[in-house]
This record gives structure tokens, C-alpha cells and sequence, in this order.
């Protein structure tokens, strides 16, 4: 019993740690932030510019105007692409009175 | 050039053959002599050319037949582009008075359930009518016999059979009188109040159902309307299936979240206004976002649906909301001390809301709410919140005639998505809550439990009034058995202030297993105290989860089909270990009750 219950945790820990699951903001903010901003070389982007399916294709078609390659990993590309579906104009999103900034 | 020329050539000869295959065209010799002339000239002009191109190359008419050819592309383009543009008015058109987005949900959902040792709201009101009916008659006999009315004696006891042997329909309790006198079967020899044995007592069933279907359609509304404006609202139909009936326990707070009928209910319909101030507020007013809020939206396989966290309030109210954005002074990433201002009850007459001069003594019951959150520093997609909310005035919600005191209510809540990009999203919520009743006892109008005729109190010809609770309250008793009474006549109960508490707590899991297409588990505990009490009526599960005054185990299992559908299987165990979960009427009195519920649903949205 003891074996097991310590073959569980430790399951638990290799699937803990092996595990990423995409879509947190850090990672658009640093890959993309540093363009992206007022006063950057290219515009403030909100994810909910767009829905989720227009910016898959937005990236699918090459549409944007500089090569992410020399930016940023096919995997983080991945990522940020997921992020933005997340948060994109049609997709779920928090309902509570607002908080301004 | 001499390509152009001779392509030019087969194509009027082309043309004119085709022509001359289906009409004939008659013109004047002299006509026909011009264009006979004017072909001879292209013809030399033609073979000069012809013979310039063998000497020097030919380029002034190249520059001119690109240029028609630009031009007539760029006539193209320009009015492809006019196209567009007639187009784009038109969508934009529809867009601007397509002033709504719209979103839908639908959800299936079949319970499996069995309760164990439960007393039914419905058996409690027809025990309790039962017994002050006996009561009230056992009185009306002795006046009687006291002023040597026999006949009226008789006649009243002769209804004592009936009245006793309803009363059995709801106790397994020995009936006795207050000289221990049994009243199974009616005994003449019993005299004074019919006082139970135990206060109260009653017959507790098991219940099942195997297979119960409801249906939830939500209608999602939306609308940016200017810069700091933005209008959010849902419509709800939730009902059983095969039937429509209103359920007793509805009330304003939980009317689209317990099934019922197939008519529209206003769940939510707020606007969020941001105005233009040097300091960041957001007024929110209108039917709140104030259901399934934080934790319960890792079960619910959704983002945040309140403002408030589940455990401290879960049901729909109208109210105004006020925001004070901290984030630009704190640096603390969505943080915000909010002040709520809304109305448990308001006092109105029913056929004319405008007026309240049917319960001119009771006051509306005005709650207050202070939320303090932010986003935890470094953690993502976290939440941290403390609570308070004080409610005055509680009525007593069946018939909103009596004031029974006031609640102040205390949580902190904190909460974590993702929780080190483990895909573990965890929460823990804890409530405490102070209840002081004023010692008023909600007196219930009594209906035969039978055929819900009003009862007449024999002795004053009104009608009958059965005490039946008051705050976290029963009625308190003289020594003769008696209700005790304040000089106006109202019963009374104890002022003694109540505390109770509460944690919520669970954790949710995404399987990294990619063809199970981001799965999840999850499981999630709360705990309820003996006088644990707090805003939950509008809870997402058929029964109100949150209210426990005992322990909930919940195991669940959420399997996602693409994007807009998923399916979501449970387990769950109440261990109800006081009475009155959910209910601010009545002392809490220890239970042995049970539910065990499992259950699959389906759920789609878009």
C-alpha cells in the first residue's frame, strides 16, 4: 500500500512537471510586447481585436509584416497564437463589474 | 506589330463571319467602297510597317497599347475597389446597428440521486400546521367546556380525528399532551396544549430518482456601446423535462438557477460604466454578474461569471456596484476596492408597487458590500478577495411580514489558474457569518395541509397563525407549553447572536494527454457549520451546495469535444449534519441526512 500510494505521488509530480499548458499572457507580452506598444514600432495589439479563427488565419496567411522566425520559436509562435484565440473577440470571457484601470 | 495587327484582323474577320452566319447587312455601295478603301490603306500601312521592322525596331505604338492596357486594369482595379467599398458600407452598416452580440448555451443534464433520513420542507409546514391546529383546537375546547358549552365542545372535538390523524401523516412521533397524555388514539382524557414529544419531530423518508432530465438554455448578450460603456446580460430557461412547474423554493435570488417553467427569466442585465474621471471608477448597475462565481468556474469549464466568490454570494440580485480601480496607485494587477449597494427584499404592495401601505412596518432589507481583490503578484491568473457584507432587516421569505434581525458576513477567497503552468487550477474560500436575530417569530398562515384551505382559528374566528421560526430561532415556550408572547400578542423567540463558518476548497487537473483534448478532474470540498449561513440560493447544482451546514465531497469529469461542447460527469455526497441548509428560519437541529448524487450532463456553447 505504502508503494503504491508513493508510486501515485510520485505520477503525480512527473505529470506536474511535465506539463505546460499555453495560453498565459507573459509570454505574448515578452515575444511581442516589446513592438507592440505605444509608441513601438508597430501598434498596440489586443487579442479581442479579432476572433480566434480570424487570427489563426491572420498567421496561416503570412499576414504578418515581419518574419516572427528571427523572433521567437515555432513553438512559442504556437503559443502566443493560442493566447490570442483564448482571449480573442469571440471567445469566453470573465463576467464580474468592471475594474478600471 | 505585326502580330497585333494580324490578331486584329482574324478578330473582326471572326466577328464579321459570325455576324454574316446570323444576319445579313445591307449598306450603300458608297459605304461599302470607304471601308473597301480604308482596309487597302491598313493594308499598306501594314506591309510598311512590316518593312520597317526588318530595319528598325518599331516601339512608338508598344508604349501605347500598354498604356490602354493599364489603363483599362487600372479602370478594373478601381472598380473592384468601388466594390469593396460599397461592400465594407454595407457591412459596417449592419455592424453599427447590430448593436448585440449574441451567445448561447444548452445544457443536458440527467441526476441520479438519493437522499436518506430527509425531512421535506412540505412535511415540516404540514407537521407544524398539524400540530397548532391541534393546538388552537385543544384551546377552543376548553373555553368551551369552561363556559359550559357542551355542544360547541362536542362539535370541535369531533374534528380532532381528522386534524390527529393528519398530523400522523407527518411524524412518527408519539403525540402526547402536555401531562404526557398519548393523543394516538384521539384521547378524551387529554387536556391542555398538545405539545410533541421533542420539539419538533419529524418523519424523516428516503427519496430516489434514478433518472431526472432538466434542460438549461441561456441566452448570452453583449454590447460595446461607447468608450467606457458596455452593456453584458443573459436570458435563462431552466426546466425538468415534461414539465413546467414552479418550484416552491423560487424566490427573486435563484429564479433562472432552480427548473421551472419554459418562460424567459432576467438572470444578469448590467451595464459597466467607466466615466472620464482623473481617478479610475467603473459604476456597474442593473441585475448583477453575482451566480457561480469564483471558485465555481473550474467546474463549470468556464472563465469568471461573478463579481463576488461563490461561497459568500451565489444568486441574482439587483444592485449598483461601485469600483475603485487600485491597480495605478498599488501596482497590484487587477485590483479593486468595490462598494455594493442591493436589496434582499423590498417592501411594496403587490397590486400597486408604487406604494407600501399593506406592510407599512417593514422595512426593506438593504445589504451592504465591501470586496477588496487583486491579482496575486507573480501568480497568474490568480485571485484574492476579502469580503464583507451586512444584511439588515432578514424577512422571513415565505410571507414577508415580519422582521427577524440582521447578518454580518466575512470571506476571503483565494484562487490560482494554472497554478505554475503545472495545469493545476486550486481555490480555497473561507466564510464566517454573525447572525442576530431580534427574537421575532414568523407566524405562518395556516392551510389544511390536505386541500390548502386557510384555517380558522376557532377561538377568534381569524385566521389561524402557526408560529414557525424566526433568525437561527424556534419559538421559545412558557412553562404551561404555551408559545411565548410579547405584549402585542407576536410570538417570540431567543436573541441569543449566532456565528457559523465555512470553507470551500478544491482543485482542478488538465490531463496533458492530447487526444483527450485538454480533460480535466477535478474534486472539491465544503464544509458548513451548525449556524453557517450565507447568499447561495442561486447555485449552479439542484440543490444549493454551498449552504451545507455539514460536509460535500464532489468528484467530477470534464471531457471537451472541440471548442463549444463538453461533457462533464459527477459524484457527489452531502453529509448534512444540521438541519435547515440554505434556510435562515428555525434553531439548526442536528441530522442524520444524506444525498448522493451522481449525475452526466452535456453542455454547448457558441
Amino acid at each position: 500500500m505504502k508503494n503504491r500510494l508513493i508510486g501515485i505521488l510520485a505520477s503525480a509530480v512527473v505529470l506536474l512537471s511535465t506539463t505546460a499548458i499555453a495560453g498565459d499572457s507573459s509570454l505574448f507580452l515578452m515575444k511581442c510586447g516589446g513592438c507592440h506598444k505605444k509608441g513601438g514600432e508597430a501598434a498596440p495589439v489586443n487579442p479581442a481585436d479579432k476572433a480566434g479563427v480570424v487570427w489563426k488565419k491572420f498567421f496561416k496567411r503570412g499576414r504578418h509584416r515581419v518574419e516572427l522566425s528571427d523572433h521567437m520559436t515555432s513553438d512559442d509562435l504556437e503559443n502566443v497564437i493560442d493566447y490570442l484565440v483564448d482571449h480573442a473577440a469571440d471567445s469566453d470571457k470573465p463576467e464580474a463589474a468592471a475594474i478600471p484601470k | 506589330m505585326k502580330r497585333f495587327v494580324l490578331t486584329l484582323g482574324i478578330f473582326l474577320i471572326f466577328h464579321s463571319v459570325a455576324a454574316a452566319e446570323q444576319t445579313v447587312v445591307v449598306m450603300p455601295e458608297e459605304n461599302y467602297r470607304t471601308i473597301i478603301d480604308q482596309m487597302g490603306e491598313m493594308q499598306r500601312r501594314i506591309d510598311t510597317l512590316e518593312g520597317q521592322q526588318s530595319g528598325a525596331p518599331i516601339t512608338a505604338p508598344a508604349p501605347a497599347a500598354a498604356s490602354t492596357a493599364s489603363s483599362e486594369r487600372l479602370d478594373s482595379l478601381s472598380q473592384d475597389i468601388s466594390t469593396i467599398y460599397d461592400t465594407l458600407d454595407l457591412v459596417e452598416t449592419k455592424t453599427l446597428l447590430d448593436r448585440l452580440n449574441f451567445g448561447v448555451e444548452l445544457r443536458t443534464r440527467v441526476d441520479n440521486w438519493k437522499v436518506e433520513d430527509y425531512w421535506r420542507q412540505t412535511d415540516q409546514i404540514g407537521y407544524m400546521t398539524t400540530l397548532g391546529w391541534m393546538d388552537a383546537m385543544s384551546g377552543a375546547i376548553q373555553e368551551a367546556m369552561m363556559a359550559g358549552d357542551t355542544a360547541t365542545a362536542n362539535e370541535l372535538m369531533a374534528e380532532m380525528p381528522a386534524i390527529l390523524a393528519m398530523a400522523g401523516n407527518y411524524t412518527d412521533a408519539q403525540l402526547v399532551d402536555q401531562m404526557g397524555n398519548p393523543l394516538m388514539p384521539p384521547n378524551p382524557a387529554s387536556t391542555g396544549s398538545y405539545v410533541p414529544a421533542g420539539f419538533p419531530v419529524p418523519r424523516l423518508k428516503n427519496e430516489s430518482n434514478d433518472n431526472s432530465w432538466t434542460n438549461r438554455f441561456r441566452m448570452n448578450l453583449g454590447a460595446s456601446i461607447a468608450k467606457g460603456l458596455k452593456f453584458s446580460g443573459r436570458l435563462t430557461v431552466y426546466k425538468d423535462w415534461a414539465t413546467s412547474d414552479s418550484p416552491f423554493a423560487a424566490n427573486d435570488a435563484n429564479r433562472a438557477h432552480v427548473p421551472g417553467g419554459t418562460e424567459i427569466k432576467l438572470d444578469r442585465a448590467y451595464v459597466d460604466w467607466i466615466p472620464d474621471l482623473p481617478f479610475p471608477l467603473a459604476i456597474t448597475f442593473g441585475r448583477q454578474p453575482s451566480s457561480e462565481g469564483p471558485g465555481n468556474e473550474f467546474k463549470e469549464n468556464k472563465k469568471r461569471q461573478s463579481t463576488y466568490p461563490a461561497l459568500i454570494f451565489d444568486g441574482e440580485s439587483d444592485g449598483i456596484v461601485t469600483t475603485l480601480g487600485l491597480e495605478r496607485y498599488t501596482g497590484l494587477k487587477n485590483s479593486g476596492l468595490r462598494f455594493y449597494y442591493a436589496k434582499g427584499f423590498q417592501s411594496n404592495d403587490e397590486y400597486n408597487v408604487f406604494l407600501d401601505n399593506f406592510r407599512q412596518d417593514l422595512h426593506d432589507t438593504n445589504v451592504y458590500g465591501f470586496f477588496l481583490e487583486s491579482e496575486i503578484p507573480a501568480i497568474p491568473r490568480s485571485l484574492v478577495s476579502f469580503s464583507y457584507v451586512r444584511g439588515n432587516d432578514f424577512p422571513d421569505m415565505f410571507e414577508n411580514k415580519v422582521e427577524l434581525g440582521d447578518m454580518d458576513l466575512f470571506g476571503l477567497h483565494v484562487q490560482a489558474g494554472n497554478f505554475m503552468k503545472s495545469g493545476l487550477d486550486i481555490f480555497a474560500s473561507f466564510g464566517a457569518n454573525i447572525v442576530r436575530p431580534n427574537g421575532r417569530i414568523y407566524e405562518m398562515t395556516a392551510q389544511n395541509p390536505m386541500n390548502g384551505e386557510i384555517i380558522t382559528d376557532p377561538r377568534t374566528g381569524q385566521n389561524l397563525e402557526i408560529p414557525f421560526g424566526g433568525l437561527f430561532t424556534n419559538p421559545l415556550r412558557e412553562q404551561d407549553g404555551s408559545i411565548s408572547r410579547d405584549a402585542n400578542g407576536n410570538a417570540m423567540g431567543s436573541t441569543d447572536t449566532h456565528t457559523g463558518w465555512a470553507f470551500y476548497a478544491g482543485a482542478r487537473y488538465t490531463l496533458p494527454v492530447d487526444f483527450l483534448n485538454k480533460a480535466k478532474v477535478g474534486f472539491e470540498v465544503n464544509h458548513g457549520s451548525k449556524y453557517w449561513f450565507s447568499y447561495t440560493w442561486g447555485s449552479s447544482e439542484l440543490y444549493n451546495k454551498l449552504a451545507t451546514r455539514g460536509t460535500v465531497y464532489d468528484v467530477y469529469y470534464i471531457q471537451p469535444f472541440g471548442k463549444h461542447l463538453f461533457l462533464r460527469t459527477g459524484y457527489t455526497m452531502v453529509d448534512y449534519e444540521y438541519t435547515g441548509s440554505g434556510v435562515h428560519l428555525g434553531a439548526p437541529m442536528e441530522s442524520d441526512t444524506e444525498l448522493r448524487n451522481f449525475y452526466v450532463l452535456i453542455d454547448t456553447r457558441f
